[in-house]
């Protein structure tokens, strides 16, 4: 497992290479300095950001405005890059490191892609997130806490009376209530919602296909009838793929930005050359931003 | 920027074989570009369909980092990521403590709702983004707050509150300069971002998620806020940018919007107001916001778009208020009036800031010029500025950073004048729809089927009819109650054969909760005079007793904040006929379900702190309710 992590770095020297390349393919009209190519993508590029702003298609006159303003802002922007302008501006700095960290982020995608070896191994080693819980089918009535000064005496004796292995004997017996009488192969989640969590724990190890009971809930005593339990178990692979793909990525990203800044990080040394720390401060804040968190 | 993202996009195809080489090692190289199709071959999950509808429990205002407010109140770790997680029932860091934190039952379905205003943009702002940080904007708020102390975030959120309405701000801006700085395309990348995050984690059957957003109208102070939302996924979201009170701040230009995007790209909105308690009597006015009076124009639109309020939610409870319903006893509850005005003003209350007030004028309006504009169904939810949707009494995650833990709730929150223990830890929403997805989830609203909680799941069901009898109380109710009358949220017309109007009334107490104290009809209606009233009628009470005025007690202990199920009922189920119905008068009746008294979240606060529950300026016990949406009649033989 995520033994791509360990060469995070070499994965990301090959990435800025192609970077570099696919850039520099695309740039070849700048080789000359003092051209400005304005092409269907930058027009249509132009056009949709107008229109999701202001809902309509720019008129002639505001499309040109917006290629005025681009053309100034290429002539600018050239011309700063030509008096090296760009450089210790904290503005340009920040943005590109920014564009790193996504870079990060699409490199996940790429060293870790989603594919279904890497979505099964992470099933197996996480296998325990998709577990189903037991789910039973079965049926109950329900002595209620608001009819009887003792349900769960009365629950006792009813279930003493009855045949325990006829479910047909006890079947709508019981006070009316607006709660399901039947449950087909439930879920945990659904018996929970409906009957609480209390009751559905204690399905656990009852017997099937006899009456058994009491089992308290918040409504009052039922009497369940279990005529089949499903053990807990894992959902197939495909079922839930779509769940493990979003948690798989979600852990990925998290895991690789870390990764990728600590390699990095290796490589290079932080020296503190500042008179505003003594020499033990200098120590330990040196020693912090080394440190690789 | 544009290339950059056409090069991001050529990777994959570009460095499918530079790749294999190195993974060599662990595994035999595979086409790195076909994985996207394989979700396709996922076989298709079994969705519980129920012809007779399940209640599904959902949030419908939630949000996260994206909200301006959410990232200057000091919460920017707040993803929509994070906020679906926690819905679903996982376990996650909390955002604003950094904790672990979880439901104790998972939600169904959630709407992450950022306001629409701004969204994402602090955040880059403070990344100096080159075309939001070095804006007119971007360059007077870095210069008022050039970092994001507490106290700096607190002066931005005053700021904009401001000048996104063109109101006179330290900063000297308008809300013209915020759209050009910060608004219109240049949100483009956090709403692409978080269509692409809702469709991911949209699982139907299990956990739905609905795009959506906040229009934050503020007009001169007074919260007009509208969440919308939708069923359609992100390839309809993608064709538009959200509407936001920057380009208007009048709900009907948001109408108009809503009209014209639906009928552009298909979607199919949802709006609901919330707040009412603070909008200055502008959410059930008899005026429209330009002055005018309300015209059959105005309802029908309304009616269109806003066919539910928000009733109940953190910043208080909008139901009914103490001195417009003085004998109503439980009117008194979770009353919250700071308005959001930056004098931290508390304004008295207005038939116009309350919902039970707003739908007897939506009764006399329709007397007076023929169309009711406030027929509205009810909805909780929590207008969480956290991404937590956590409103358990026991398990509050508060209204924001500033209320996020018990220590910090004696304290201003920032929001108006309030402190953290004047938020209430409410609501939801329970929707009755067939299944778990998300046009079966939206048709409930649209229907009214859906109702209100302080918190408690409270199953509530509710028929209106002319043939009902207290027989077709039993297992039959549900299928009897839909083919013989109407669910909440529908409509009645005078029958030609006089006969008058019932109720069937179930509701099964939450199985983990607290017993009920009683079930509720409250009726408003018009008199012979066109002027409405209201009365209500206890119409079942547990322990056996029948006259409503003797209270179920309560067994809350101060000290350990336990308390037992002793006393109430785990369910009550009644057919109810209106004793004093008059066939030629229009009326809305709606359930109201009380707990028996429990813990306010202030009283465990106090307990944790080791203080006395006083000091809190709270209650220390609370009846926790559920509200139903109303059903109409109508004295007219057929409807509009």
């Amino acid at each position: 497992m995520r033994q791509w992590i360990k060469e995070p770095l070499l994965h990301f020297i090959v990435l800025g290479a192609v970077i570099f390349l696919v850039y520099s393919q695309m740039n070849v009209d700048s080789d000359d300095d003092y051209r400005i190519v304005i092409d269907d993508a930058k027009v249509n590029h132009m056009k949709t950001l107008w229109q999701l702003q202001w809902k309509k298609e720019p008129t002639k006159e505001e499309l040109e405005g917006l290629l005025e303003r681009y053309v100034r802002q290429e002539i600018m922007y050239k011309e700063a890059k030509k008096l090296n302008l760009d450089q210790d501006d904290e503005i340009v700095k920040r943005r590109l490191s920014q564009k790193m960290e996504y870079l990060a982020n699409d490199l996940t995608q790429i060293v870790a892609p989603a594919t279904d070896e890497n979505l099964k191994q992470y099933f197996k080693d996480n296998y325990k997130k998709y577990e189903l819980p037991p789910s039973y089918s079965f049926n109950l009535i329900t002595i209620s806490n608001n009819q009887h000064e003792e349900p769960a005496n009365l629950a006792i004796k009813v279930l003493a009376a009855a045949d325990k292995k006829s479910k047909e004997s006890l079947l709508n017996k019981g006070d009316p209530l607006l709660l399901p009488a039947q449950f087909e192969d439930a879920s945990k989640e659904q018996i929970v919602k409906t009957v609480g969590t209390s009751f559905y724990d204690a399905l656990s190890g009852q017997p099937l296909n006899t009456w058994v009971g009491p089992i308290s809930s918040g409504y009052g005593e039922h009497l369940v009838f279990i005529s089949d339990m499903k053990e807990r178990r894992l959902p197939d692979f495909a079922t839930v793929r779509k769940e493990i793909q979003r948690d798989y990525e979600f852990d990925m990203q998290t895991h690789a930005k870390g990764a990728i800044y600590r390699e990095m990080k290796k490589q290079y040394t932080v020296v503190i050359d500042s008179e505003l720390f003594n020499s033990h401060q200098k120590q330990t804040v040196s020693a912090s931003l080394s440190g690789v968190r | 920027m544009n290339k950059f993202i056409v090069s991001v996009v050529i990777f994959p195809i570009a460095l499918s074989a530079g790749c294999g080489q190195e993974k060599q090692t662990q595994s035999e190289p595979k086409p790195v570009v076909a994985q996207s199709d394989v979700v396709a071959q996922t076989p298709a999950k079994k969705i519980d369909e129920n012809p007779l509808r399940n209640v599904y429990w959902g949030d419908t205002h939630n949000h996260t980092g994206n909200s301006f407010d959410v990232f200057l109140f000091g919460t920017p770790n707040s993803t929509p990521e994070t906020a679906y997680r926690f819905a679903r029932g996982d376990k996650v860091e909390s955002p604003t403590t950094g904790k672990p934190w979880q439901l104790s039952k998972p939600l169904d379905f959630l709407v992450v709702a950022d306001h629409a205003e701004l969204i994402g943009s602090i955040p880059l702002m403070y990344q100096n983004t080159p075309g939001i940080s070095d804006t007119k904007t971007g360059k007077a708020f870095l210069a008022i707050a050039p970092n994001k102390s507490e106290e700096n975030m607190q002066k931005l959120y005053d700021i904009l509150n401001y000048a996104a309405f063109d109101q006179p701000n330290e900063a000297n801006l308008g809300a013209q300069d915020l759209i050009n700085d910060f608004g219109g395309a240049k949100v483009k990348e956090a709403w692409t971002r978080y269509i692409d995050t809702a469709e991911k984690y949209n699982d139907p059957g299990n956990f739905t998620t609905l795009i959506g957003w906040e229009w934050s109208s503020n007009n001169r102070g007074a919260n007009l806020h509208r969440v919308v939302f939708m069923p359609q996924g992100g390839d309809v979201a993608k064709q538009f940018i959200p509407y936001s009170a920057l380009e208007s701040d009048d709900p009907e230009d948001l109408w108009d919007w809503l009209e014209a995007t639906s009928q552009e790209t298909g979607a199919e909105f949802v709006a609901i107001a919330h707040n009412p308690n603070i909008s200055l009597g502008l959410m059930f006015a008899e005026t429209r916001l330009n002055g005018e009076p309300i015209d059959q124009e105005y309802a029908k639109q309304r009616m269109k778009w806003e066919r539910s309020i928000e009733i109940t939610q953190i910043k208080g409870d909008s139901e009914a208020h103490p001195a417009l319903s003085p004998n109503d006893e439980f009117a008194d509850y979770e009353v919250y009036d700071f308005a959001l005005t930056p004098d931290g003003a508390r304004p008295a209350p207005t038939k116009a800031d309350y919902v039970r007030s707003g739908l007897k004028t939506g009764l006399e309006l329709e007397h007076k010029m023929g169309a009711n504009p406030y027929k509205v169904g009810f909805v909780g939810s929590t207008d969480s500025h956290t991404g937590m949707s956590a409103v358990d009494e026991a398990n509050f995650a508060g209204k924001g950073q500033h209320d996020s833990e018990p220590s910090k709730r004696a304290h201003p929150t920032g929001i108006g004048s309030s402190k953290g223990w004047d938020m209430g830890s409410a609501g939801w929403v329970g929707v009755w729809a067939e299944s778990n997805t998300r046009q079966s989830i939206v048709d409930a609203f649209q229907r009214k089927e859906v109702y209100a909680t302080t918190g408690p799941r409270i199953t509530l069901r509710v028929f209106g009819g002319f043939n009902f009898t207290a027989n077709d109380i039993g297992p039959d109710m549900v299928e009897t109650g839909y083919s013989k009358g109407v669910p909440m949220g529908g409509d009645l017309n005078q029958p030609n054969d006089g006969s008058q109007v019932g109720f069937l009334i179930s509701v099964l107490k939450d199985p983990d909760g607290a017993n009920l104290d009683r079930v509720q009809v409250i009726k408003g209606w018009l008199d012979d005079e066109g002027v409405s009233q209201e009365k209500i009628y206890d119409v079942a009470l547990s322990d056996g007793r029948t006259d409503g005025s003797v209270k179920v007690g309560n067994t809350v202990d101060v000290k350990t904040g336990k308390y037992t199920n002793t006393i109430g009922a785990p369910e009550l189920t009644v057919f109810w006929s209106d004793p004093d119905f008059k066939s030629e008068q229009n009326a809305f009746y709606y359930v109201r379900a009380l707990e028996i008294p429990t813990p306010r979240y202030s009283l465990y606060d106090a307990i944790e702190l080791g203080i006395d529950v006083e000091e809190t300026g709270h209650p220390a016990t609370i009846q926790e309710r559920v509200y139903s949406s109303p059903i109409w009649y109508n004295s007219r033989k057929e409807s509009l």
